[in-house]
């Protein structure tokens, strides 16, 4: 079950997800608690293009060092990516 | 950093990513690495250090001046740098580093800064050109054995910009052979070359093993099966943390890597009281006396 809200970048982060991740997942079975990592197949060479890929698709600079360290989640990624458009409607 | 050895590492990574990224992206790269660097005063760090119940953590000084030009900051100018952040907390300790090609100019300097300025220990860079073994060092390691000073030198790889030579565990046995009151930390060999600084430990009683660059190990989950190997070879007093900042910063913070440590305990692979020999204790056992009394821990 997915639980996160259905938005188009949300969503695009999913395919990404599942496109990248070692794990044979289809989009649909990402859950928002899953680990990137553990979970997901998602190493740290493959995280790299995920926010390089994310962030080419925004077409903005969506991530920092301190925002990264603290992705742990698929959620965890949910959120880096809303709370950073959110500060861009804001500017 | 030196722009030259950003640039090495840079091109490494790059040519470990199992893609090809297009311009935009590379030069996005650059700029969130360039990121992880960017904490001059020290106030990421202290933050970071609060949130994970972290006391005190040693700043390392590397001499760059003689590897390459065009360095910015004199090597006066940056142990000056490193006393300022002694002077303003008690939370750092700092390990001096100077050329040892820099002839007995250099020596007087790693002097004052660990006769005058605070320094607690030597850091040697042997990608910079020298070996630990270095009859030119040995002035130095007379003044850490007069001092109770331990010696902190890089084991493995580093920037593509630098040479690897000298950086293998063995570079350190003959300085740990002539001084056996001076106390060597092999920095990241407990994941780097670990099996052959593994072997030197277990036999020299004056050299220790620091953890930095685990993450790298935790990543590959190899961790454990490497914390598995030095504990069956007796080596729980010998590991020291040490978490490598600010390079690993983009895969977690400071409280990520201690609970990597303490979790051990939780797993069954330590005691307690070996989770706090390795995330202090052991590391205070060597420090000299007067950093021992002022550091509850240290990393």
């Amino acid at each position: 079950m997915q639980n996160t809200e259905l938005r188009p970048d949300v969503e695009f982060a999913r395919q990404m997800v599942a496109k990248l991740g070692n794990k044979g997942l289809k989009p649909g079975d990402i859950r928002d608690e899953m680990a990137l990592k553990q979970d997901l197949g998602i190493d740290s060479l493959l995280f790299i293009r995920l926010i390089l890929e994310l962030e080419r698709k925004s077409s903005t600079r969506i991530f920092n060092v301190q925002m990264i360290a603290q992705i742990k989640t698929f959620k965890d990624l949910c959120g880096a990516i809303s709370s950073s458009m959110t500060e861009k409607k804001r500017e | 950093m030196p722009q030259e050895f950003f640039n090495g590492w840079l091109r490494t990574i790059k040519s470990n990513l199992p893609f090809r990224p297009v311009p935009a992206q590379d030069q996005r790269l650059d700029e969130l690495l360039f990121e992880l660097n960017e904490d001059p005063e020290c106030v990421s760090l202290l933050r970071e250090m609060d949130a994970a119940g972290i006391d005190q953590a040693v700043l390392l000084v590397i001499d760059f001046g003689l590897a390459y030009k065009n360095i910015e900051l004199t090597i006066e100018e940056i142990h000056l740098a490193h006393k300022k952040l002694l002077d303003q907390s008690g939370r750092f300790l700092a390990f001096s580093n100077v050329d040892p090609r820099r002839g007995r100019e250099g020596l007087g300097l790693f002097e004052k800064a660990v006769r005058e300025w605070g320094f607690s220990g030597m850091k040697l860079y042997p990608p910079c050109g020298y070996s630990p073994d270095a009859r030119s060092l040995f002035p130095y390691y007379e003044i850490c054995r007069e001092l109770h000073l331990p010696v902190l030198t890089h084991i493995g790889p580093t920037t593509a910009t630098l040479p690897f030579r000298h950086t293998q565990p063995q570079y350190v046995d003959d300085a740990a052979f002539h001084f056996p009151d001076v106390n060597f930390i092999l920095g990241h060999a407990a994941v780097t070359h670990y099996q052959d600084a593994a072997l030197l430990a277990q036999y020299r009683p004056n050299i220790f093993l620091d953890l930095s660059g685990f993450q790298t190990a935790i990543n590959r989950d190899e961790f454990r099966n490497v914390i598995k190997w030095h504990l069956s070879r007796g080596l729980g007093r010998k590991l020291l943390f040490g978490s490598d900042w600010p390079v690993h910063r983009f895969w977690g913070k400071q409280r990520d890597w201690v609970e990597k440590v303490t979790a051990l305990e939780t797993e069954s692979l330590m005691s307690k009281e070996q989770i706090d020999d390795v995330l202090g204790n052991n590391l205070l056992g060597i420090l000299p006396r007067a950093e021992r009394k002022r550091a509850k821990h240290g990393t």
